[in-house]
């Protein structure tokens, strides 16, 4: 009698591993730890939300569009932010090969290979009410103004305020709190 | 057969709760990217992510060789822990008992006690250990539990990275950068056992923000147990730390750490003191003054993406007056270690390390150490290469240290390791590691009474456990396995088993009673420390976590210890071997729900069974924990914690050597509030 139940007992746990196991064949495997873009597309998000851009571009509908200039290393991550709403607007994902149509641009994330010659993009968007972020390594000492920069298995964020205030752009305190403030040199006041 | 309409209906139930979770993870976790939005920038920050940035040597959890459980800093506070050895208690197999309101036995896998010799702490890199009795104080152990990232264990031998007494496991403790901790935090904290406490710290950036910097203070009263016949004991604790972290960098390739901090404080207890005279043993209640000071460097330098050197150097100073014994201890050490992959399939470090410890012993007829003073230095050099062989599949990590030390000479500790991924969600690993816990004062030094009777002439009859120089190292050979998988997205499950076998530990050889003059004339039989001791453990250690809804986490854990331990032949020790199986908890429980009621309002409940000690003669218990916190305002947290809420007051641990008495735990309220400005 004992026995019996002790095999009922195992038959039933086979059963209940197998079932796990099976919809673990359904659903799409998601390890432990978030990825690294998973991570820097929920960074964008929350640098969307405390940033205030000029009123000019506060006008109209359109949605708030962040950009990916050059190679897109988030994979599918950053398209979970479609449609979530900034400032009242839905979020647009657009890849770009060109800085040319900078224009719809927010929030633009450089990737290569231009995220490799940053001094000459930043002298092309200088002014322009755009937030650049990276992750190339030293992209806002070359001229960036928001970069990635892992510490130990986690990721951390550099500001460079000087190159962000001429634009009109307004960046929270509680944003420039967590950051690592980077002043590049050629914008130190000389 | 009854049992089975009964195994139907919770096939079911389960079978109910799984299909909508499978779906919905479906849903969640569109093209299987997960969706991080809701969380904040600080928790955005303290995040450990799976990086692919090939320069650093971050491991997710998934992909280690080795039973490792980690606790974070959210874990702690959502426990509502208020010290170090109290959060320790959330971890799966690891076996923690309070002995009195400020003194605890932790251990893992087993031989545990308060005097426990065969786990390596460490704060940041810094060894809590110490060279009297190779195990740690806890009472002097603190630190702004806010200010913790997480703390990692490593059931199981860690010798080879670690070094000796790395033996059952290491427990990494580990504070957030100074970056992570900027602007004010103040905590304060009143109820009936933990009766006040309050930290305050501050955090800024400095060097145009290459640099940060943190400094805090903080205090903690804790009422006393209950004495086991059940009158208010006087164990009550008080202690105070001041402490700082900075963090800076100079360049892009060299980053600089420097950290320290004291720790003063008193803890009431009753303890049995023996004499010459009589009436050769009587009770004295004492505070017992504690303090404990380090100060801590270190230096990594980047030399390329696949190249990294650090340097860490510390020195601290331990001070405790217990009624037997005062005791300080200096320890100065030094570490040099290099990251490098050599090879496109080789990952290795290695490195080298200087030890200098030095002590200063005021003794009394109770406990007496000889000499007064001793230095002693270890030297050691360790190197480990995890080698790839078929990538993102099979991992090889083979290394071993290697340590001079001035009590039992040259040690080899080496260890082997496969990692077999055969496929994302499915890991499985084993290894076969030699690990020993060298010799310390205790067993080379130490002279402690442990018991008097009168005798004949009006002297005193004393059993007395007595140290020798010939006291060799503890040998541990360990088997160890496991495997970790996901089956699906908001489900893990991880199990170790292990099967160690340990040769030359401690034994208490009697001898002849005889006449002694030193310090005192007495007749005296001496229990000589001697290596005439084996084990065999085994067991395992099962822990899932179950994510059925976003807002709602359960976590589940189960440790499995078996003991057989016994007298070698020609040992005259009868007592050590059922001393040893009978002090750690056969069978463990940790139950725990976390749950977000609103966005503003969690609520933790925390189930956990510990097994009975039956050389201790203690009982077996259950309790409850539970905290409730609500956010009431952006930077503002309110919470309520109660403590051992179920089983009334119950006893954890009895001592073992000095004869302090231990005292009934409490069931405890506080309320806690904290604001970040």
């Amino acid at each position: 009698m004992p026995r019996r139940s002790v095999l009922n007992l195992t038959l039933e746990a086979v059963a209940i591993l197998a079932l796990l196991l099976s919809t673990g064949g359904l659903v799409p495997r998601v390890s432990a730890a978030p990825s690294e873009y998973e991570v820097k597309a929920a960074f964008l998000y929350n640098f969307a939300k405390f940033t205030d851009w000029p009123s000019a571009q506060k006008a109209g509908l359109e949605p708030f569009t962040i950009c990916i200039l050059g190679e897109d290393p988030f994979g599918t991550a950053l398209d979970m932010l479609q449609g979530k709403p900034v400032d009242g607007r839905p979020v647009a994902i657009r890849r770009m090969m060109k800085p040319e149509d900078l224009k719809w641009c927010r929030i633009m994330f450089v990737g290569r290979p231009y995220a490799d010659g940053m001094e000459r993009l930043a002298g092309y968007l200088q002014g322009q009410p755009v937030l650049t972020v990276g992750d190339n390594p030293g992209f806002v000492r070359s001229g960036g103004m928001i970069g990635f920069v892992p510490d130990d298995g986690r990721i951390r964020f550099e500001i460079d305020p000087d190159r962000i205030s001429p634009t009109g752009l307004t960046v929270s305190s509680q944003l420039l709190n967590l950051a690592v403030i980077v002043r590049s040199k050629e914008s130190s006041g000389w | 057969m009854r049992l089975r309409p009964g195994l139907k209906a919770l096939l079911s139930v389960i079978t109910a709760a799984l299909l909508p979770m499978a779906s919905s993870a479906i849903a969640a976790e569109r093209a299987g990217i997960a969706d991080l939005t809701h969380l904040s920038l600080e928790d955005l920050m303290n995040l450990r992510v799976e990086v692919t940035s090939a320069s650093k040597r971050t491991e997710t959890l998934g992909k280690v060789a080795a039973a490792v459980s980690v606790l974070t800093g959210d874990d702690i506070r959502r426990s509502g822990a208020t010290s170090i050895p109290d959060a320790l208690r959330l971890i799966s197999g690891v076996q923690v008992a309070r002995i009195n309101a400020s003194k605890y036995a932790i251990s893992a896998r087993g031989f545990n006690g308060r005097f426990a010799n065969k786990l390596l702490v460490l704060i940041d890199g810094r060894s809590i250990y110490t060279p009297l009795f190779s195990g740690v104080f806890w009472e002097l152990q603190d630190t702004l539990l806010e200010d913790v990232d997480r703390i990692e264990v490593i059931r199981g031998p860690g010798a080879t990275l670690w070094g000796a007494n790395a033996v059952n496991g290491v427990i990494n403790i580990i504070t957030k950068p100074a970056a992570a901790t900027q602007g004010l935090l103040v905590t304060g904290a009143a109820g009936v056992e933990e009766r006040a406490s309050g930290g305050i710290r501050f955090g800024d950036a400095f060097a145009g923000g290459d640099g940060h910097y943190r400094i805090h203070a903080k205090h903690m009263r804790r009422d006393g147990g209950l004495t086991e016949s059940g009158e208010e004991a006087s164990d009550d604790m008080n202690r105070s730390r001041f402490g700082f972290r900075a963090d800076w960098n100079s360049g892009p390739a060299n980053s600089f750490t420097a950290q320290g901090g004291v720790t003063t404080g008193r803890a009431g207890e009753s303890s049995t003191m023996f004499e010459p005279t009589a009436p050769f043993a009587r009770t004295v209640e004492q505070q017992d003054r504690l303090l404990n000071a380090d100060i801590l460097g270190r230096w990594t330098r980047t030399l390329s993406t696949a190249s990294e050197i650090s340097l860490r150097a510390y020195v601290s100073r331990e001070t405790v007056h217990l009624p037997q014994v005062k005791v300080t201890n200096d320890t100065l050490d030094v570490e040099f270690q290099h990251h490098v992959k050599p090879l496109e399939r080789h990952d290795m470090v290695w490195g080298a390390g200087y030890r200098l410890h030095s002590d200063d012993i005021d003794s009394t007829f109770s406990l007496s150490v000889a000499p007064v003073r001793r230095t002693e230095q270890v030297i050691n050099a360790f190197v480990q290469d995890e080698i790839t062989l078929i990538p993102d599949m099979l991992r090889f990590t083979v290394g071993s240290k290697f340590e001079q030390n001035g009590y039992s000479g040259v040690e080899l500790q080496p260890s082997a390791r496969l990692l077999w991924t055969p496929a994302a969600d499915h890991t499985f690993w084993t290894a076969v590691s030699r690990a020993v816990r060298t010799p310390s004062r205790a067993e080379d030094d130490i002279r402690i009474v442990q018991t008097t009777r009168p005798g004949p002439g009006g002297l005193p009859v004393t059993v007395e456990a007595t140290g020798q120089r010939g006291f060799d190292s503890e040998d541990l050979l360990a088997f160890e396995a496991g495997y970790r998988t996901n089956p699906v997205a908001n489900l893990s499950l991880d199990v170790a088993a292990f099967y160690n076998i340990y040769d030359n530990l401690l034994s208490l050889e009697p001898q002849p009673i005889a006449f002694s003059a030193s310090p005192a004339p007495r007749f005296a039989l001496p229990l000589l420390a001697g290596n005439r001791l084996s084990a065999r453990t085994w067991g395992a250690e099962v822990a899932a976590e179950w994510q059925p809804i976003e807002s709602w986490r359960f976590r589940g854990a189960y440790t499995l210890l078996k003991m057989d331990a016994e007298s070698d032949a020609g040992s005259g020790d009868t007592v050590s071997a059922a001393a040893a199986n009978g002090s750690s908890p056969q069978h463990q429980l940790d139950l725990q729900s976390s749950t977000d009621l609103t966005d503003d309002i969690e609520l933790d409940v925390i189930l956990r069974h510990v097994g009975d000690l039956p050389a201790l003669g203690i009982d077996g218990y259950t309790t409850l924990d539970a905290r409730i916190g609500w956010r009431v305002a952006e930077g503002v947290e309110l919470s309520l914690v109660g403590q051992n809420l179920v089983g009334g007051a119950r006893l954890e641990y009895r001592p073992e050597f000095l004869s302090t008495d231990p005292t009934r735990v409490e069931r405890g309220v506080y309320a806690k509030a904290t604001l970040r400005f």
